[in-house]
């Protein structure tokens, strides 16, 4: 009799304990008090200053870092000198931090660079040939099935600007609109800003805009990353060549320094570790370009500008 | 390990304890148990699997939450915008009541944004560190506030940083609480349910029991009237009507002990006044024929005395002897109605011939005997009564049956030994089992049959003569008188 009484008994411990046990058993986990806060203490200077390089959102943040990672690892391989990527979402911020010597070297657009020369001197360091020259365009895309053969058959439709400064992105196609004797305002329907020209693209391939101007260098790269795009897209209209986005300094940059960065550049295709970092930008090599190579586009600027003092 | 003895005296004392309380309580317990055991059972089983289910769950939502950051903060920390990143984690924040906190680290593993504000907990930082091969790293940690669960997410491939966002377990051990309280409350209510049940369920049950125990002491006091109710047809419905059946064989039984007392008195009264009766026999036979018998004796001896001639004495000599002979006969004849020493002498078979014979010359009445020698085995016991009974049976007859014919029948007939006497004589109404009716004799032959285990039966109808009948087994029981 004791024995049953016995196995009952087990049975029922046995349950208990597989039911309850592993309520009870987990295992120590560390401990930290969340309410205990010490003060970040400020992170101590860097022994090496890094070279910061500041790269315009032409096309999205992340794009930047995959393209510029080889380039600029070339700098510092060749300068013996950490490099560091800064982006900023807009033009004016990048060219801010140039005006105050936050960023010594910066690749910015061609419109940034005029605004920055007027404001404050900002200098041209070097400038990329891609395909043989060191020039680029403005191209008018619509979506594949859009029917508009000219800017005109735009009128009231939704239009992507990139950049407020971006010379091909904005002040091109706002340029045709005046010729049109129209303002954007009034001629497109709705416009909006998606800040870099790889967003601006996606946008008229997946019809969030009837059109969108795009520089002519990043249509070309992302078509060739992603050649399904293509079918996507129509361009019916291309630019007369402007200067193509020059590489800036700051005017009050060492001038040292200065010449250590342009001569890395220029003799960067002679180099096959420099060769794959230009190839990866589609950039054939740097050279030196004058201020004068951005007439075409300065005059643009100046029509654009008269316009606006003109109209109230 | 517990040893057998002390399992055993632990038992015993559970018993003791258990097993003095009322059924009602007993059964109470084992329902209160029950229920008491599976609630509280299913309770720590569903709240584990609840906190397991709903732990998994905090799991996958802490990825794909913290993976969304990651992914939706890239390009935000890639062009340094801090507010954006400031204003995410505060909505963020506020979409998920269970994040604790986030923190988002550059990819020097600085604190870029937190919650936190301007200041990190000790030892948060370097928690969890994922490498940027890591889709994810999940790692548990205890806080005063319980357990955080904190995912770190690499941010494009650790090049823009690490997302870290913790989440509190608050959620889920209120969720978890609260189902448990839900249980218990379930487990409370049933076993009020269990409570009223098992009240009516040992009504039900203890009644008739209750009603049974009422009823055997009753019967115990030898009130036999008792009958006990049938409440349902189960087990103690069964038992209620066998107690029911008992009762009445008792009742039965008590009657017929009753009766056999009674019988057994007036066989004790019956007896005593045969032994007087029997004795006065003797005196009045000592008395009228033998002291009779002597006194003419004596004046034959006197008449011896005074005789004068010799063949006047021869004479009165020869008177006296006949005389003399004829009181011997007497006395002869009184010692064998005592004791008939032919039993001892001749067997049973032989003294029952010989009485019949007897009996045919005193009476005239013809009687056959049919007569088994196999019969002289029994028992001297037994064969004493079985001549008894023959000898009774037939002084009947030839006393009170009128009848010119008797037949005396004693064999040996399947194991048994089976005496019958019938006659032709003028009968009597006998009812039926009533062999004792007719005074002593029959009742002592029944009597005498009975104590040797065998049986007695009497046939007679008015005018149909009368049948006798004994029936012994082959080794009869020993006669205890």
């Amino acid at each position: 009799m004791p024995r049953s009484y016995g196995w009952s008994l087990f049975v029922l411990f046995g349950f208990l304990i597989t039911v309850l046990l592993p309520a009870c058993s987990s295992q120590p986990a560390p401990y930290i008090d969340l309410n205990a806060l010490t003060p970040i203490t400020p992170q101590r200077e860097a022994e090496i200053k890094p070279l910061r390089v500041a790269v315009s959102a032409v096309i999205s943040p992340q794009g930047t870092v995959e393209s510029y990672t080889l380039l600029l690892d070339y700098i510092a391989e060749q300068l013996g000198r950490p490099v560091e990527l800064v982006q900023r979402p807009t033009y004016a911020e990048v060219n801010r931090l140039v005006e105050k010597g936050d960023v010594d070297v910066a690749f910015v657009c061609t419109g940034a660079y005029l605004l920055g020369e007027r404001e404050f001197g900002m200098e041209i360091l070097a400038a990329p040939v891609v395909d043989g020259e060191a020039a680029y365009h403005s191209w008018l895309i619509v979506p594949a099935d859009s029917s508009a053969q000219s800017l005109a058959d735009l009128r009231g439709k939704t239009f992507a600007f990139t950049d407020p400064l971006s010379h091909t992105g904005r002040l091109y196609p706002t340029y045709l609109v005046y010729q049109m004797n129209d303002r954007p305002e009034t001629f497109f329907g709705r416009t909006f800003f998606t800040y870099s020209h790889d967003t601006a693209i996606q946008s008229v391939a997946n019809g969030l805009a009837d059109g969108a101007a795009v520089d002519s260098l990043i249509y070309i790269h992302l078509i060739q990353r992603e050649p399904s795009l293509a079918k996507r897209m129509r361009v019916i209209h291309k630019s007369p060549p402007f200067g193509i986005p020059p590489v800036v300094v700051s005017p009050n940059i060492r001038p040292q320094l200065r010449a250590e960065l342009q001569a890395i550049l220029l003799s960067m295709h002679e180099n096959p570790t420099g060769q794959s970092a230009l190839a990866k930008l589609d950039i054939d090599r740097f050279v030196t370009l004058e201020s004068s190579d951005y007439d075409s586009a300065r005059e643009l600027e100046n029509f654009l500008a008269n316009i606006a003092t003109e109209t109230p | 390990m517990v040893s057998r003895q002390s399992w055993l005296l632990w038992t015993r004392r559970f018993w003791a304890v258990a097993g003095a309380v009322s059924i009602r309580t007993k059964i109470l317990g084992i329902i209160l148990g029950l229920v008491i055991l599976l609630g509280v059972g299913l309770t720590a089983f569903v709240r584990q699997s609840l906190y397991r289910a709903m732990y998994n769950e905090l799991e996958l939502l802490a990825v794909s939450v913290t993976s969304d950051l990651a992914s939706r903060s890239t390009d935000l920390i890639l062009v340094n915008n801090l507010y954006a990143l400031y204003e995410l984690t505060q909505e963020t924040r506020q979409n998920y009541p269970d994040i604790r906190y986030i923190l988002i680290l550059d990819k020097n593993g600085l604190p870029l944004v937190s919650t936190f504000g301007n200041a990190l907990p000790a030892g948060l930082l370097e928690a969890n560190q994922p490498s940027p091969e890591d889709r994810y790293r999940l790692f548990v940690f205890n806080s005063p506030e319980g357990w955080v669960l904190d995912a770190a997410v690499p941010i494009f491939d650790g090049r823009a940083g690490v997302m870290r966002v913790g989440f509190s377990e608050t959620s889920i051990t209120r969720t978890v609480n609260m189902v448990t309280s839900q249980l218990l409350l379930a487990t409370l209510l049933v076993s009020t349910i269990g409570i009223l049940s098992s009240i009516f369920l040992t009504w039900v049950l203890t009644r008739p029991i209750l009603a049974l125990a009422r009823a055997a002491q009753m019967v115990g006091r030898g009130n036999f009237d008792q009958h006990v109710e049938r409440w349902a047809d189960d087990e103690i419905g069964e038992l209620s009507e066998s107690f029911n059946q008992m009762t009445a064989d008792l009742r039965l039984a008590a009657e017929a002990r009753r009766e056999r007392e009674r019988l057994r008195a007036e066989m004790v009264e019956k007896v005593i006044s045969a032994q007087e009766d029997e004795r006065r026999r003797i005196a009045r036979d000592l008395h009228d024929q033998t002291s009779q018998a002597l006194v003419s004796l004596i004046v034959q001896l006197k008449l011896v005395e005074s005789a004068r001639d010799k063949p006047s004495r021869s004479q009165a000599i020869a008177d006296l002897r006949e005389q003399l002979r004829a009181t011997l006969n007497d006395v002869r004849r009184m010692a064998y109605d005592l004791r008939p020493g032919v039993l001892d002498d001749l067997g049973l078979t032989q003294a029952i011939q010989w009485f019949a014979d007897q009996c045919r010359k005193n009476s005239g009445v013809e009687i056959q005997t049919r007569i088994d020698a196999a019969c002289d085995n029994l028992p001297p016991h037994a064969a004493t009564t079985v001549y008894r009974v023959a000898q009774e049976a037939l002084s009947n007859v030839v006393k009170h049956s009128r009848a010119t014919r008797a037949w005396i029948t004693l064999g040996n007939i399947s194991g048994t030994y089976c005496l019958e006497i019938r006659d032709n004589g003028v009968g009597f109404q006998a009812a039926p089992g009533q062999v004792h009716s007719e005074g002593l004799g029959l009742f002592g032959m029944h009597e005498r049959i009975q104590l040797l285990g065998g049986t007695f039966e009497l046939e007679s109808e008015i005018g149909q003569g009368t049948i006798v009948r004994a029936i012994l087994p082959c080794s009869p029981k020993e006669n205890e008188a």
